[in-house]
């Protein structure tokens, strides 16, 4: 009996030890562990699977508050299992340390899965005196330093010169386990130094879990829940668009759950995007929309009050001081971060190849939208009846007219009202695109396609439509040149306030390398950060702290 | 009791009444019908949720057909489809129209049939029997008549061996069809091979081995021999695989284009 019991507790032994092997792993690496408010964090992300290997991943990238609450987040596209980007820190954020989080969609659906939390101090660039902070009060992890890499100090190339050399030496046997190698140097903070190097796993909370726990490969997942304004039940089996406006006209619909819940996988889109939401009904009384914000929640983290050494407060105003001063000598650039893009895969919209295509600037000047349709669109009826508008297309696989209106786009967005169209001449039109067929979109399918393309493409409209909602939504991150060198560009009078003087990735690990980048004009000394993944997925990492004279 | 009123009279007036209300109701129904912004036939369910690419395409209406058909197999086969942007529909019941040269799947849930956008497609396959699948290539050809067709690719490597399968519509004498009618026309699928080389370009062939050598003229006696001793008359589709396979093993090896 005993023996008995024994088996099963080794059977369920094995059975855990196997879902904790399959469980997926997400690591962050920043480039810095203090910043200035309004400062770029750059950031590389390791995604360990034991089971599964996707050419493309996409990891999430947030930044919290000791308290868990959430302030920004970046989604980057990795190739295969790494990848980076960056993330900037609000102007307004006050002085404090923050929590950096990574992780993936599939993550969302385990409940044991453990988040890398690291963390970073923000000094707010607009405080004068800092005294105090909220520091964390937990014991983190630090991974196993490797044996094998040494960093050593070259001479000066020039005497009084600001640059540094260094040469980096890695043992071959290490480089043989070593799959990638990133390096980074940095200004020691006396504030972050106590856990620059610290790892805190905290335990994804329930409400984080995703109701749709797919593999975002090369999109995000856009979830949201449509209900009821007078009650706020779900309103289940509501349909739902999502269309961007684009050269290219982008839609996809999704049937609400139960819960009112509904989801839209949106690829190969990068930056911010302009997602018009609505309801595909012909009800008066429209549903809500709300998009859901896509977080994890891992709890607060213990906290203490601590008071600066004078040394922390030195180093923290001097932060401040600096980051005064370089806007003051060089401005404030931020990153490119507002285009959007949409790459397509397919040469023709979701309608398909046009059966015509009309372009009525070409044609004598015609003052409303039935003059247009009279004399241009041939096979488009346009009939105003008092205050009611009709449009009707005509069918060419039964030569008849449909019996119901056609699907309409304006500027590639959905519009239900033929009204809309009413003003609008040959001098605001550029295009009109024309299905004269049955046309299907998935389980969709309408009585002819007509899509209105003006001249000046404009979202206004959108405000004074009722249940039609505009989201400015954070798509995938555009991909930005990683690697960086210091070099000192300005003249001799402007003086360089960088914090982080070195970072690259190597994916060809050298067995010995000579880099060299110029000196802040920040006194400190340097950090060197050099973390390794191996080839059987283990992050190993070497840090040591570099006096410089 | 009632004055003036003849009781057939009151049950025909009623009868009218009533009638005239139902047409009033079947008009207003109309009216409210015709005043929808869209159409629905019907009601979707999250069965219809899916992160693809959804499959766009237009009404399939199927053409009259004396004599022949219009399609690679008259029957529905349970297939795959794959979209330009690699998302991939299974178990799709389709259909290969070699007429128009176009897939065609049923949707259950409209239950319509609907002739799939072919610039939205870059390969299906037709289950033919458990084990076996018919698989069908997107490829752009050189030759007239120069357009995307789609291909059924027997041997798929350095060379290609492609066939196009294609319907065509040919005078016959005249006969009468099933309704009585007299016609003139049959469908007939013809199959056209071809040998698509690594720099891409066609090649037609026939299906004999003669026709096949002339393709190399640099190879012509060592290709003959080559078949003469693997006892290939290149009669089939599977004769002719297998000497495109031999041939690209022998002379096309070199190239890393696939």
């Amino acid at each position: 009996m005993i023996r008995r019991f024994l088996k099963i507790l080794l059977f369920l032994n094995f059975v855990l030890t196997l879902q904790v092997a399959a469980r997926e792993e997400v690591y962050l690496v920043p480039d810095r562990t203090n910043c200035v408010s309004g400062d770029t964090i750059w950031f590389s992300t390791f995604i360990f699977n034991p089971q599964e290997n996707y050419r493309q991943n996409v990891v999430h990238v947030q930044l919290d508050k000791l308290s868990g609450a959430h302030i920004t987040k970046v989604s980057i596209a990795c190739n295969g299992n790494s990848g980076t980007g960056y993330l900037v820190v609000p102007d307004s954020l006050s002085t404090g340390i923050y929590v950096l989080k990574a992780f993936t969609n599939i993550q969302k659906d385990t409940e044991s899965t453990v988040v890398h939390q690291r963390l970073i101090s923000v000094y707010n660039r607009f405080e004068t005196e800092i005294g105090r902070i909220t520091f964390p009060d937990t014991e983190g992890k630090q991974f196993e330093k490797p044996e094998g890499i040494e960093v050593r100090s070259g001479p000066r190339s020039v005497v009084g010169s600001r640059q540094l050399n260094f040469d980096i030496e890695i043992s071959d046997e290490l480089r043989e386990n070593l799959e990638q190698l990133f390096v980074i140097a940095r200004l020691a903070d006396p504030v972050s130094e106590n856990f620059s190097q610290m790892w805190i796993d905290g335990q994804l909370s329930d409400e984080s879990s995703s109701f749709m726990p797919v593999r975002e490969q090369n999109g995000v997942l856009v979830t949201g829940k449509i209900y009821s304004p007078i009650d706020g039940s779900p309103a289940k089996g509501a349909v739902v668009l999502l269309s961007i406006s684009d050269t290219l006209p982008y839609l996809d619909y999704c049937v609400a759950d139960d819960m009112g819940r509904f989801y839209f996988y949106v690829r190969d889109a990068y930056g911010p995007g302009s997602l018009v939401v609505q309801e595909f009904t012909d009800q008066a009384q429209k549903n809500k929309i709300e998009l859901f914000e896509n977080y994890i929640e891992t709890g607060a983290l213990k906290t203490a009050d601590k008071i600066f050494t004078p040394d922390e407060r030195t180093y923290a105003e001097d932060m401040i001081k600096a980051a005064y001063f370089k806007r003051f000598f060089q401005g404030y650039s931020a990153l490119a971060s507002d285009s959007f893009s949409l790459y397509k895969s397919f040469p023709n919209p979701f309608y398909g190849p046009p059966t015509r295509s009309y372009y009525p600037e070409l044609f004598i000047d015609l003052p409303n939208f039935q003059e247009v349709s009279r004399e241009i669109l041939h096979g488009v009826q346009y009939r105003e009846r008092r205050d009611d508008v009709s449009i009707r297309l005509l069918d060419e696989g039964t030569q008849t007219i449909f019996k119901d209106e056609p699907f309409k786009l304006l500027d590639g967005i959905p519009v239900f009202n033929p009204g809309i169209f009413t003003d609008m001449g040959t001098t605001e039109i550029k295009k009109v695109d024309v299905v004269f067929f049955k046309r299907f979109y998935g389980d969709l399918n309408f009585d002819g396609v007509m899509a209105v393309y003006r001249h000046q493409p404009s979202l206004s409209w959108i405000e004074l439509a009722e249940g039609v909602e505009l989201f400015r939504y954070p798509c995938l991150q555009q991909q930005k040149e990683w690697n960086f060198r210091n070099k000192n560009q300005t003249t001799e009078i402007t003086p360089d306030f960088k914090k982080v003087l070195f970072r690259e990735k190597w994916n060809d690990i050298p067995s010995q390398k000579s880099i060299s980048f110029d000196a802040s004009d920040i006194e400190g000394d340097i950090v060197f950060e050099i973390i390794g993944v191996s080839k059987n997925h283990n992050l190993l990492q070497y840090h040591r702290v570099v006096e410089t004279k | 009791m009632l004055h003036g009123l003849n009781p057939i009279k009151s049950v025909f007036r009623e009868k009218a009444k009533k009638g005239l209300f139902l047409g009033l109701l079947v008009l207003i129904m109309l009216s409210v019908q015709a005043q929808r912004p869209y159409n629905v036939n019907v009601e979707l369910t999250t069965e219809s949720n899916t992160i693809n690419y959804k499959l766009p395409g237009q009404q399939f209406y199927p053409i009259y057909v004396p004599s022949g058909s219009e399609f690679y197999d008259d029957q529905w086969m349970i297939g795959y489809v794959i979209l330009e942007n690699e998302d991939r529909y299974d178990s799709l019941m389709l259909k290969y129209n070699t007429y128009r040269d176009e897939i065609i799947t049923v949707n259950d849930r409209a239950r319509t049939m609907i002739m799939l956008d072919k610039d939205a497609i870059t390969e299906f396959g037709l289950y033919e029997m458990p084990g076996v699948t018919k698989r069908f290539k997107k490829m752009d050809l050189d030759k007239i008549p120069k357009a995307e067709h789609y291909f059924n690719l027997p041997y798929d490597g350095n060379l290609k061996f492609a066939v196009w399968y294609r319907t065509l519509e040919e005078t016959t004498a005249p006969f009468k069809d099933k309704n009585g009618y007299l016609q003139i026309s049959d469908f007939v699928l013809r199959h056209n091979y071809y040998i698509l080389f690594p720099d891409g370009q066609f090649e037609k062939f026939k299906l004999n081995r003669q026709s096949l050598i002339q393709l190399f003229p640099d190879h012509k006696r060592e290709i003959r021999r080559m078949l003469r001793r693997d006892r290939n008359w290149v009669k089939t589709e599977d004769d002719a695989a297998r000497a495109i396979e031999m041939i690209e093993k022998q002379f096309f090896t070199f190239s890393e284009t696939k």
